[in-house]
């Protein structure tokens, strides 16, 4: 089947170890209002791919993959292509080559589940606490299926690194925070829970696709800030554990 | 033989003849821990770096030249001791003349060159050694008495330049541990053995010539048993002491750079050697583990205060003053037992206790099997001061052994037992241009080559555009070989490095290395002319001077095979070509892909290429993929580099990266333990070498505008790192025009 990718980045900037392998799917069913990459939004930006040969471009980089490197599907959304992104890992996993999603973990269906399943791990996206805030800020009344996602990464197994974007004004105070932890509290597949600054470098995208961008007026989240809000929830999950 | 010098060494070969790889073997211990044991500079250290560093700045006020003393010919006995403060402020003694940076004169080379290089700093050769060498050859004379109409044509052509015909050859590293462990009296005495047998063979024309050559090597032997008396040592007996081995070692080496000025100097695999020394020395109490680092920052602060007189000429090509004092770290034994040592990681503390610097030119000999901690170490250090270089030890080894050392840049030699006859290197793209304008050159219009027929049709024809390119690489090829030929015969008999080959087995294996340049702009120029279409723009004459290039063509850099099998191929069949030709001594044929800096004279010297590059703009350095067209991302640019065949390139590859830290992580620790990804990535695939500099193209920019804000700022070039300051301001645009390998 063919795949539709944006891009792909051979060497690209991932929290932990090893050098991983970046490919950006084409298409978002979300239109967060803090998305950094709305030039993945549609299917018809960027390059069709057949499995074989996207999985060909990714093997050629297997020697740095060691030290914990490998391939991470990102976009977009990967979801949306999941039956071709399991086409292409089957090809990996015959090379034994690490994969994982960075998604927004909102979709659920069977192929997700299958996809789920053959994945090393996935890094997800809790975008927001409330149901009303993904449908104002992202556009779409996602929030159960994230929390069921979650729940079901957390049954099957599969290890989880958890981030939320902290922007001014949305979700940057310690209440905000205490909510977040209290909805993955009980999850003991999650290995780290990372919080990330909203930045505004994404801004001359959407004036050179002439988007309207709704957070035109957000600022850069303050570092310092986000540390200690870090801190904050750092502090709590120990109290978990 | 048996003294109290090898007391607590463990027994061997070693002790009945010289095989100082055989003491290594049985008596080295290897390291696998971390960096946490490392001294800091002691208060003697800081004085005496701080001094260094008032010269260092000295030097570059007076416009990169402190002083030259006009009045002596160098040589090893040219000076009394000379000392950077006072003889009890060292514990490493020697310098090359009587005062720290003060340049000596060494016209062996070319008495012309030697005039020229005075004039251009404003000094004046006295008269007296001028009219000496009115009635002496040197190896310049001798050269220009045989060069050919033909050769020079190419040479002043610049299809071939950078040649040692006016310049000491370098690249040979003497053995300088056989000081350390055998003192020079069993040295020489194994000298004397070697010439009384040789004297009983036939005086063929070789047999007499290495006879005098022995006789040469045994003078010079017994030349520096006097100058270290002058310092108040005894090297005609093996040393005793870490302090010892060390001084005795150095003291070899200093001797070889007071008598020749070759272009690289280079010291050789010394820590393995050395930290045999120092650990007898700790467990038995008298050393600790900061006096230990002492000696070693002693002696790295006298590698960086090596210099030689050089012309403006000579600094265009071979760029901020470099003399590659390569050291060559780390490795694997041949039964598989990695060679860190925590002198491994002694030599490389030294550039935090006496900041990043660009000599001794540390080079990594780098492995899958090297420890976890030490791989991260040097990432680190890689890191922090962009001073260090990697080679990789698992495509060597099999070659070389596990006692090679890396001369200059790139170019491995079993230590003691192979010498190289250093030959620049060839511009292949200006062939191709030769080769259309049917051997003329592209920017005189002289002939050059054999005459034929300036390609005449609209569009140029892979097929044809081959043919012509075959026959005129073949006619280089032979030219190349017969000229170096040429060169090293005078070099031996004019200016033969007697103490380096002292130091040397008696019978050496000789190596040739060639070398090429312009790689990626010949393979991206055929690869113009095969996928895309390229017409050749005339002048009134007739003759190509340029190109018009329609269509999308692979270039190298990227991953691509159609572009990337090109290059293997130009290597390889280059290489085939220089092996119809006999050498000089039965040399063994080598070649390197690499520039060092002469990347930007070459593309001064050669007009506008197909691939779209134009008249005189710099080429990419060594086997780098041509600056911002490796689009495809840091590994892919890699990957390209690393299908150059190492078999067909025995004297190296040298590609130099350079990273944004962002890319690399942002915690410290993710950035070191991605660069070792990649560094393993690379060499994993018997790519063979790599300049690491991590940094961002601001800071370069920076540095050239205010430069006094960074003295020491170091970054890789090409097999060699330079202080950023050091260079022109046009090869300053040129790394700064690289590719910097950044994240999305």
């Amino acid at each position: 089947m063919i795949g539709f990718i944006h891009s792909l980045e051979s060497f690209a900037t991932f929290e932990g170890r090893g050098i991983r392998t970046a490919v950006f799917m084409s298409g978002c069913h979300l239109r967060c209002a803090f998305c950094h990459n709305p030039d993945t939004w549609t299917f018809n930006a960027g390059q069709e791919v057949l499995p074989d040969s996207l999985a060909k471009r990714i093997l050629r980089f297997k020697p740095y993959f060691s030290r914990g490197g490998g391939v991470t599907f990102t976009g977009g959304e990967p979801l949306l292509q999941a039956d071709f992104i399991l086409e292409v890992i089957q090809i990996l996993k015959a090379s034994n080559i690490n994969v994982a999603i960075d998604s927004s973990i909102s979709i659920l269906n069977d192929s997700v589940l299958t996809l789920y399943n053959s994945l090393d791990f996935v890094i997800a996206d809790l975008k927001f606490n409330t149901a009303e805030l993904y449908k104002s800020e992202c556009g779409s009344d996602v929030f159960k299926t994230v929390i069921e996602s979650l729940e079901y990464l957390n049954q099957s197994n599969i290890p989880v690194i958890l981030r939320t974007v902290i922007i001014p004004s949305k979700n940057d105070t310690i209440e905000d925070i205490n909510k977040y932890f209290y909805l993955v509290k009980y999850f003991k597949n999650i290995k780290t829970y990372e919080l990330k600054p909203f930045h505004t470098m994404g801004f001359t995208k959407y004036a050179d696709l002439g988007i309207i961008n709704p957070y035109a007026n957000i600022q850069d989240a303050n570092m310092d800030i986000v540390l200690m809000l870090q801190d904050h929830l750092n502090n709590l999950i120990k109290g978990v554990n | 033989m048996m003294n109290d010098a090898w007391e607590g060494f463990k027994k061997g070969s070693w002790n009945r003849k010289i095989d100082v790889r055989n003491f290594i073997q049985l008596n080295y211990t290897n390291y696998d821990g971390d960096a946490d044991f490392l001294q800091g500079p002691t208060p003697r250290t800081e004085k005496v770096i701080n001094e260094v560093q008032n010269l260092l700045k000295k030097e570059s006020d007076a416009g990169g030249v402190l002083d030259i003393d006009v009045s002596r010919i160098s040589s090893i006995l040219s000076w009394k001791p000379g000392y950077i403060l006072s003889k009890d402020d060292e514990v490493i003694y020697g310098l090359q003349t009587d005062m720290p940076l003060k340049r000596s004169v060494n016209p062996f080379g070319g008495i012309k060159m030697s005039v020229g290089a005075c004039e251009e700093y404003g000094y004046k050769l006295d008269e007296s050694l001028i009219s000496a060498f009115k009635y002496r050859t040197t190896h310049n004379d001798g050269v220009f008495r045989v060069y050919t109409d033909e050769m020079r044509k190419v040479r002043k052509s610049g299809v071939i330049t950078g040649l040692p015909d006016a310049y000491g050859r370098g690249r040979i590293i003497g053995d300088y541990r056989r000081l350390a462990l055998y003192g020079m009296n069993y040295l020489i005495e194994q000298k004397n053995l070697d010439k009384a047998s040789l004297g009983k063979k036939a005086m063929t024309e070789n047999n007499i010539r290495l006879c005098e050559e022995l006789f040469k090597q045994i003078q010079f032997m017994e030349e520096l048993i006097e100058m270290a008396a002058q310092y108040g040592d005894d090297i005609t007996r093996p040393a005793r002491t870490a302090r010892e081995a060390i001084q005795w070692l150095y003291y070899g080496y200093l001797g070889a750079v007071k008598e020749q000025n070759g272009a690289a100097n280079s010291v050789g695999r010394i820590s393995t050697f050395i930290d045999i020394y120092i650990k007898r020395d700790i467990d038995i109490g008298i050393l600790t583990e900061t006096t230990a680092q002492e000696l070693i920052d002693d002696l790295v602060i006298k590698f960086r205060l090596v210099r030689h007189l050089r012309t403006s000429a000579y600094n265009d090509l071979f760029a901020g003053d470099p003399v590659w004092v390569t050291m060559s770290e780390a490795g694997v034994t041949i039964d598989g037992r990695h060679m860190v040592t925590k002198t491994s990681y002694r030599v490389l503390q030294t550039l935090y206790n006496l900041n990043p610097s660009a000599e001794p030119n540390i080079t990594i000999l780098w492995s899958e099997k090297l420890p976890e901690k030490y791989k991260l170490f040097c990432a680190q250090v890689s890191i922090d001061t962009d001073s260090i270089q990697y080679e990789n030890d698992d495509v060597m080894r099999s070659e070389y052994g596990d006692d090679y050392s890396i001369a200059c840049c790139v170019s491995a030699l079993k230590t003691g037992k192979q010498t190289q006859y250093f030959g620049a290197r060839c511009n292949l793209a200006k062939v191709l241009l030769m080769a259309l304008n049917g051997g003329r050159d592209e920017i005189s219009g002289v002939l050059v080559g054999p005459e034929g027929k300036i390609f005449d049709a609209e569009k140029l024809d892979y097929n044809e555009v081959l043919t012509q390119y075959d026959k005129y690489s073949s006619w280089l090829a032979n030219l190349y070989v017969n000229t170096l030929n040429v060169i090293h015969f005078m070099h031996d008999k004019y200016a033969y490095e007697r103490l380096m080959m002292g130091f040397h087995d008696t019978i050496v294996e000789r190596l040739m290395a060639f070398g090429i340049c312009g790689l990626s702009v010949l393979v991206d120029s055929l690869s113009a002319i095969k996928y895309a279409s390229v017409t050749p723009v005339k002048d009134s004459n007739g003759l190509i001077i340029d190109y018009i290039t329609e269509g999308e063509f692979p270039k190298y850099g990227n991953d691509d095979d159609r572009a990337d099998d090109i290059a293997r191929w130009i290597v390889e069949d280059f290489y085939l070509k220089l092996l119809k030709t006999k050498t000089y001594r039965n040399a063994k044929h080598t070649l390197s892909v690499l520039t060092i800096t002469s990347n930007v004279v070459y593309g001064k010297k050669t007009g506008s290429t197909p691939d779209g590059r134009k008249l005189g703009e710099p080429f990419a350095p060594g086997a780098n993929p041509m600056h911002q067209r490796d689009t495809c991302g840091a590994m892919a640019s890699l990957n390209s580099v690393a299908k150059l065949r190492f078999d067909c390139c025995r004297d190296g590859i040298s590609n130099t990266f350079t990273v944004t830290p962002d890319v690399l992580g942002s915690s410290a620790n993710e950035r070191a333990d991605r660069l070792v990804s990649l560094i393993d990535g690379y060499f994993s695939q018997e790519a063979h070498h790599l300049n690491v500099n991590v940094l961002n193209k601001d800071k370069l920019i920076d540095a050239m505008e205010h430069p006094e804000n960074y003295p020491n700022l170091t970054i890789r070039v090409s097999g060699y790192a330079v202080n950023f300051n050091k260079l022109n301001k046009k090869q300053q645009k040129e790394v700064i025009n690289r590719t910097f390998h950044s994240s999305l």
